[in-house]
């Protein structure tokens, strides 16, 4: 085979290879149309899952504030002490008298005993037997009583310390040592920042979008550049005549480094759009004189009305007869 | 007068370079002259329109038409203002009084209005002016885009072609027509409302609160100052939905974006939907400035449009060409062209024949030097080309060889008679100067007074008498002073031999004037016979046109402004309720019916709905009606059913029974007329009803409308009775309970603010788009209201319990009222308007009688309430009554000029006999040609009169001289009539024959033209048989009645001498 058969043959070969190539390059790129719901975006700022009022039960003088704002409660539990001196000087006394009172009810136990053999033997009277008898049971009354005043003396003396949950957050603190406060008077406020709650107040559609989501509902939290996971934490069952709308709560997962009231939640939820808008991306978009039209595959054009361009470089658009599913050309007209 | 022509000879170099000087200017001003279908002419009349939004008839004129014909109350020269209230719309004309400084009148009109803008409700748009000219509606072409594109892409592209048809040299402005105007509409869903329990007020409250621009004043710091500003002003769609209603919980809110069904830029609803050929449409219209060449223009707009028509193919607009002028301007020039040139040729022959071809050369070289030579003149003062000038090119195209014929054909006579011919030029020129002067002088005189004609249609007609007089004053010239060089340089000599059947009579003129000899000696041996049988003729004239005009009987076809079959109406009235869209949509399917016929029965057929103009070009507004302006082929590319007849008439009939099948249906009415020449002369019968007081004027219009219907003399006489209160509108009227919703803790206010807006919306501000601001618009949307009543369920006031809705607080009413209030000069008025039918035995004078008859018997009825008659077509009638006046100071000027050239003044009476000849003439050529009679053929008449004179007093002149010579009376005629009947022949023949072509229409027949040439033809025929015939005779028998008198006045001075010399004897 000479150089002249070859050249024409490779020629041939060369353009039969190109020819696929070209018609794969002639194939306009093409978009479905997806359904685009309408983006609805719901802020909320957290709160504590739940917090509750440090309260003085006995009035008093503060003597100790265990923590400031924003921390926590320790172990212990403590917020503050309330000076318990002469709750300490009641109990010994009592103590005291109790001792007392226990050497007397075991010397009249004695006399009595031994009056009871005496009158037994009817050599002593019963008169006094019955008075010793008396006096001892007096006495045992009056042991308990005190007994019981030492349990409650103890008890107001445990009470001068207010207490919250462990780990909990002091949200509030309104007294400072050395404070007289009255018995019943709040003395700071302490909130649960381990579980982070986001209330929100959602009409039935959006509703009905949130349950949808389920596992996959994702909250953002813009403060901290965050995504994290979220679910209904409680729902309200009540009616809100003003808003008809159901309030609940969303719990946030993840692991959020600052955990705390009022950070911004974001929930962006996508519902139906009853005017049948689609989704595509911007380049399948086109428009000239101030009207968008895509193009389908046979390169018919289909006016539409630009909605919305999306921060992803979708477009959001909508006519009548456009339905999701549909496939338009990407890219420039011919 | 000889040594004028001597000194003229002298000249001879001068006046030749003269000559070619004037041809070359000529050429050039015809070149370079503005060419346009009219004149420019300003009507005196400004159009005020204002909008305002949502308003009924009745508001519209409580606050905006009042103010503003209380503002222009004290505006000077104001004519008359008439104002029409319709829905949203107010419409005040203002006509200022003729020839007033209509520019000045302007600007204090406008300033007078824009004073009291404080006044008019807020809502109202500011008003538009607009001083009406012919541009207006009549531009150099449209080019109008049509397609299945948003009326936005349209003026988009529209705006995008407008630049380089803007850059077009000679255009001054280009019109964009047909855009409709953007507005951001919002629309709620009355569902999504009610589940999120939020009104209408709640959402509008919304849109307007975050809509805000304020400015905030400035703020300088080291650095410098800064300008503070808030803008929050809607500039997206998103930004309007997600305007916030209320808020929920933290941060959950009900948006606009959750209670509307969409949200999107669209349009006001249009009062006016333009489409051409089937299609929606923009166009534009390009107006030229006066002195620019509408032809070249339309050559520009062509290739501007070639530019343009692949790249709008890709966008499936196609551009469709309309009011093309420069259609009729070729036609004109294409008509006028080939008629000048049959009819020239015809005159060269006919010269030739009768005095050879250098003669005919000599005369006819005339023609191109008279056209060329006005050209200069127009040029230089101003005036344009157009169908006005063009028509008076024709018009006196066979006159302006006549100077030349009387003087070639004095000194050839001269030169047959043996003179040498220098001395031949000299005293053939000398002796005719004066009576050429002379007759000149009369047919201008015949013209000129036209220009004393007022208003609008004087301005249109002021071109006749300009371009005819320099026309003649060109002709005179070039007979007085070129003609003898000429002649001397070029004619025929005498002596020659090989030009011997030049000089002597052929054997054609020797019969005619054997013939014309007989005739003048039967009519001279039958004098008081021959003058007592043209008077009756002429008196049977008079009776037969005036039969003709009053209708009585159609003797003569009088229509003074002909039907013009370049384009043709056809409009459709649909019933009261029809929306706009509707009416738009039958437009289209008629104009696609037209269109489908192919181009050889329509070059194009634009529609408009909202409106249709009526026989008086007026624009008659209503949502149910509409017109589609059809526009026909030139004449050589139409090919109607019955081609090649062509009967335009007869197409116009068979368009109109297949759009009636096909459209007057579903209680749609179609009416279809071709267009009519000329100035709007209101109907036959025009009454206005006017008065202080509503109710008395409608009562009396009622009364007078049935007394018209009912009455055995008017009713079946007249035809198109109607008032124009306009189509009644249907009313939903809500009025607002007011202790109703006081009980609910509702303001009345509030109740009366959302009836308002739940119907057609509420305005909430602005909503800026990239190049404009447009209005934002709050709707319920219509989906939910099938019918009015629905938009009484639209929630007031949302409570959880169920809320109050708009029909606790309002009120339905239904009811119909005029769809247009009118009012004249101030006061409330009806007009009442109809056309007698043809042939019916009424005039309009007899119907006004009747009805003003009426008038005064039932007046007593309404006090409050007058009528009037006319008013709004004074201009017309004004213009027709100087026309006349024109006429009778055109036969003072003529019988002025000849009473001092014959220094008589009983002579000029014979002259002017002439014109009772030419009427003669003219009324029995019309009727037993049965052609039309028209406005042009009026204005041929005045013509005619000034040209026959020139016969007589040539004529007159010859016998006054021969009798004068000593020659007794009835040799001085006979001598007379053979002297110059063959330049009397020459001169009638070669203006018939310069004028047959048009008026036969070879090779192509002009209504406009062909009525003028033919009026021209019969009259000066008749008048020059007659002239020849009958003003001998009556200058016999008006020189034997001086004879007589002079006579007996000698026998009475003999008798008294004798008595005396009796006297002197008997006393001696």
């Amino acid at each position: 085979m000479n150089a002249k058969t070859l050249l024409p043959l490779a020629l041939l070969l060369l353009l039969a290879a190109g020819l696929p190539v070209r018609a794969a390059e002639t194939a306009p790129a093409l978009a479905e149309a997806r359904p685009a719901g309408r983006s609805v975006v719901l802020t909320a700022f957290t709160r504590a899952r739940a917090a509750m009022d440090l309260t003085a039960e006995n009035p008093g003088k503060v003597a100790f504030v265990a923590g400031e704002v924003g921390q926590a409660i320790g172990k212990d539990g403590v917020f503050a002490r309330l000076d318990a001196t002469l709750t300490g000087l009641e109990l010994d006394k009592n103590r005291t008298d109790q001792a007392r009172l226990a050497s007397s009810v075991a010397y009249l136990d004695k006399e009595a005993g031994r009056y009871r053999t005496l009158v037994a033997g009817s050599v002593a009277d019963q008169a006094t037997l019955d008075r010793l008898e008396q006096d001892l049971d007096s006495a045992r009354h009056q042991l308990a009583a005190l007994q019981v005043e030492e349990k409650r003396l103890a008890e107001v003396m445990a009470r001068s310390t207010v207490r919250a949950p462990a780990g909990w957050r002091i949200m509030r603190r309104d007294v400072e040592p050395g404070q007289w406060v009255a018995a019943g008077q709040v003395l700071g406020r302490a909130g649960d920042y381990a579980v982070l709650l986001a209330p929100l107040a959602l009409a039935p559609e959006e509703l009905t979008a949130l349950r949808q989501a389920g596992d996959a509902l994702q909250a953002e939290l813009p403060d901290l550049g965050l995504t994290v996971p979220a679910r209904v934490y409680r729902m309200s069952p009540a009616f809100d005549p003003e808003t008809r709308k159901t309030d609940l709560d969303l719990v946030l997962g993840g692991d959020i480094p600052e955990r705390r009231g009022g950070l911004r939640v974001r929930l962006a939820l996508s519902i139906p759009d009853p005017a049948g808008a689609v989704l595509l991306p911007e380049a399948a978009l086109h428009k000239r004189y101030d009207e968008y039209y895509l193009l389908r595959e046979d390169g018919s054009r289909v006016p539409v009305v630009l909605q919305e361009r999306t921060k992803d470089g979708m477009v959001r658009v909508v006519n009548h007869g456009l339905a999701p599913g549909d496939r338009f050309r990407l890219g420039a007209e011919n | 007068m000889r040594a004028l022509v001597r000194f003229t000879l002298a000249q001879h170099v001068l006046l030749n370079l003269v000559f070619t000087g004037l041809i070359v200017a000529g050429a050039y001003a015809l070149l370079t002259s503005p060419v346009e279908r009219y004149p420019v002419v300003n009507f005196g009349k400004v159009f005020i329109t204002t909008y305002y939004p949502g308003a009924s008839p009745q508001d519209v004129e409580a606050l905006v038409t009042r103010k503003i014909e209380d503002a222009i109350e004290d505006v000077e020269d104001v004519e008359f203002v008439r104002a029409s209230s319709h829905r949203e719309r107010s419409r005040v004309v203002v006509k200022f009084v003729d020839d007033a400084d209509y520019d000045a009148l302007y600007d204090e009109l406008r300033f007078k209005v824009l004073s009291v803008l404080g006044e008019l409700p807020e809502d109202v748009d500011p008003p538009q002016f607009n001083m009406i000219t012919v541009d207006d509606w009549l531009p150099v072409v449209s080019v109008n885009l049509a397609g299945d594109r948003g009326n936005r892409a349209l003026t988009l592209m529209a705006e995008e072609m407008k630049v380089p048809l803007s850059q077009i040299p000679g255009v001054k402005e280009v019109k964009l027509q047909g855009e409709h105007t953007r507005e951001f509409h919002v629309t709620l869903d009355p569902a999504r409302m009610a589940a999120r329990g939020v009104t209408f007020d709640q959402a509008a409250a919304a849109l307007a609160d975050a809509n805000r621009i304020l400015p905030a004043g400035d703020f300088t710091d080291p650095s410098g100052e800064y300008v503070v500003q808030v803008d929050e002003r809607f500039r997206s769609r998103e930004q309007v939905v997600k305007a916030i209603i209320r808020r929920d919980a933290d941060g959950s809110f009900v948006t606009v974006g959750d209670v509307a069904a969409d949200a999107r830029l669209s349009y006001r609803d249009p009062h006016v939907i333009s489409s051409v050929n089937g299609r929606d449409c923009v166009t534009l219209q390009i107006v030229k400035t006066a002195e620019s060449n509408a032809l070249d223009i339309a050559q520009e707009v062509d290739r501007v449009v070639e530019e343009f028509t692949p790249v709008l193919a890709r966008e499936g607009v196609e551009p469709v060409l309309t009011q093309d002028s420069t259609t009729y301007i070729r036609d004109a020039m294409h008509t006028l062209g080939w008629n000048l040139v049959v009819g020239v040729t015809l005159v060269a022959l006919v010269i030739w024949y009768f005095m050879g071809w250098r003669n005919a050369g000599l005369t006819v070289a005339g023609i191109p030097f008279s056209f060329l030579t006005t050209m200069v003149f127009m040029h230089a003062t101003g005036n344009s080309l157009n169908e006005i000038t063009l028509f008076s090119f024709v018009l006196v195209s066979g006159i302006i060889v006549d100077d030349a014929i009387v003087v070639v054909e004095n000194i050839f006579r001269h030169v047959q008679e043996g003179k040498k011919l220098r001395e031949a030029v000299i005293d053939g020129a000398a002796e005719v100067v004066v009576p050429v002067i002379s007759a000149t002088a009369t047919t201008v005189a015949a013209f000129l007074p036209m220009l004393i004609m007022t208003g609008s249609t004087g301005e249109f007609f002021a071109l006749i008498p300009k371009a005819v007089s320099f026309a003649l004053a060109a002709s005179l010239f070039e007979c007085m002073f070129l003609v003898p060089i000429h002649f001397l340089d070029w004619g025929p000599r005498n002596g020659e031999a090989a030009r011997r059947d030049e000089l002597q009579e052929n054997a054609g003129m020797r019969a005619t004037r054997a013939v014309a000899d007989r005739l003048v000696r039967f009519t001279t041996r039958h004098r008081i016979a021959s003058s007592v049988a043209v008077m009756l003729l002429f008196a049977a004239a008079i009776v037969i046109m005036g039969l003709s005009v009053s209708g009585r009987a159609r003797l003569v076809p009088v229509k003074f402004y002909p039907d013009d079959y370049h384009l043709y109406y056809v409009t459709l009235e649909g019933p009261a309720p029809t929306p706009i869209g509707e009416v738009s949509r039958r437009l289209k399917a008629v104009s696609r019916l037209v269109m489908e016929d192919g181009p050889g029965m329509a070059r194009s057929a634009q529609a408009y709905a909202g409106f249709y103009v009526n026989e008086d070009y007026e624009n008659i507004f209503g949502h149910n009606v509409g017109t589609v302006i059809v526009t026909l082929p030139v004449a050589e590319d139409q090919r109607f059913a019955d081609y090649p007849v062509n009967d335009p008439a007869a197409h116009l009939e068979r368009m109109r029974q297949r759009i009636a099948e096909r459209f007057a249906t579903d209680g749609f009415t179609v009416k279809l007329r071709p267009e009519k020449d000329g100035p709007p002369a209101g109907k036959d019968v025009n009454v206005r009803v006017v008065g202080a007081d509503t109710e008395r004027v409608s009562a009396l219009a009622a009364d007078i409308m049935e007394f018209i219907r009912a009455s055995e003399d008017l009713g079946p006489n007249l035809e198109q009775v109607e008032d124009d209160r306009g189509r009644p509108n249907r009313i939903f009227r809500m009025e607002v309970r007011e202790r109703r919703a006081a009980e609910l803790g509702i303001t009345a206010g509030q109740a009366a603010a959302l009836a308002g807006a739940v119907l057609d919306g509420r305005y909430l501000g602005k909503y800026r788009v990239e190049d404009e601001e447009v209005d934002l618009k709050l709707l319920v949307d219509k989906a939910s209201l099938a019918a009015p009543q629905d938009a009484l369920r639209t929630p007031v006031l949302e409570h959880p319990e169920g809320p109050v809705r708009l029909d606790d607080v309002v009120r339905p009413r239904l009811f119909t009222e005029p769809g247009q209030l009118n009012r004249y000069e101030g006061q409330r008025s009806v007009t009442i308007t109809a056309n007698i039918k043809s042939g019916a035995p009424l005039s309009s004078p007899g119907a006004v009688k009747a009805i003003r008859d009426h008038y005064q018997a039932v007046r007593a009825k309404f006090p409050g309430a007058g009528i009037a008659f006319g008013g709004e077509f004074e201009d017309t009638r004004r213009s027709y009554t100087s026309l006349t006046y024109a006429f009778a100071i055109a036969v003072l000027l003529i019988y002025a000029i000849l009473a001092t050239q014959f220094q008589s003044y009983t002579q000029p009476a014979i002259i002017l006999s002439s014109i009772v000849f030419s009427v003669i003439g003219i009324v029995y050529g019309k009727m037993l040609t049965q052609t039309l009679f028209t406005i042009n053929s009026f204005i041929a008449t005045v013509g005619v009169a000034g040209v026959v004179v020139n016969d007589a007093i040539v004529l007159v002149d010859f016998i006054n001289a021969r009798y004068r010579a000593g020659m007794p009376r009835r040799e001085a005629i006979l001598d007379a009539v053979r002297v110059r009947l063959r330049p009397i022949l020459l001169t009638t023949v070669t203006t018939v024959l310069g004028l047959l072509p048009m008026a036969v229409g070879f090779p192509r027949y002009s209504l406009v033209w062909g009525t003028m040439a033919s009026t021209f033809v019969t009259g000066l025929v008749t008048a020059t048989v007659l002239n020849i015939c009958v003003v001998p005779v009556q200058w016999e028998l008006l020189m034997g009645a001086k004879e007589r008198l002079a006579r007996r006045k000698a026998r009475k001075e003999a008798q008294r001498a004798e008595k005396q010399a009796a006297n002197k004897a008997a006393k001696g």
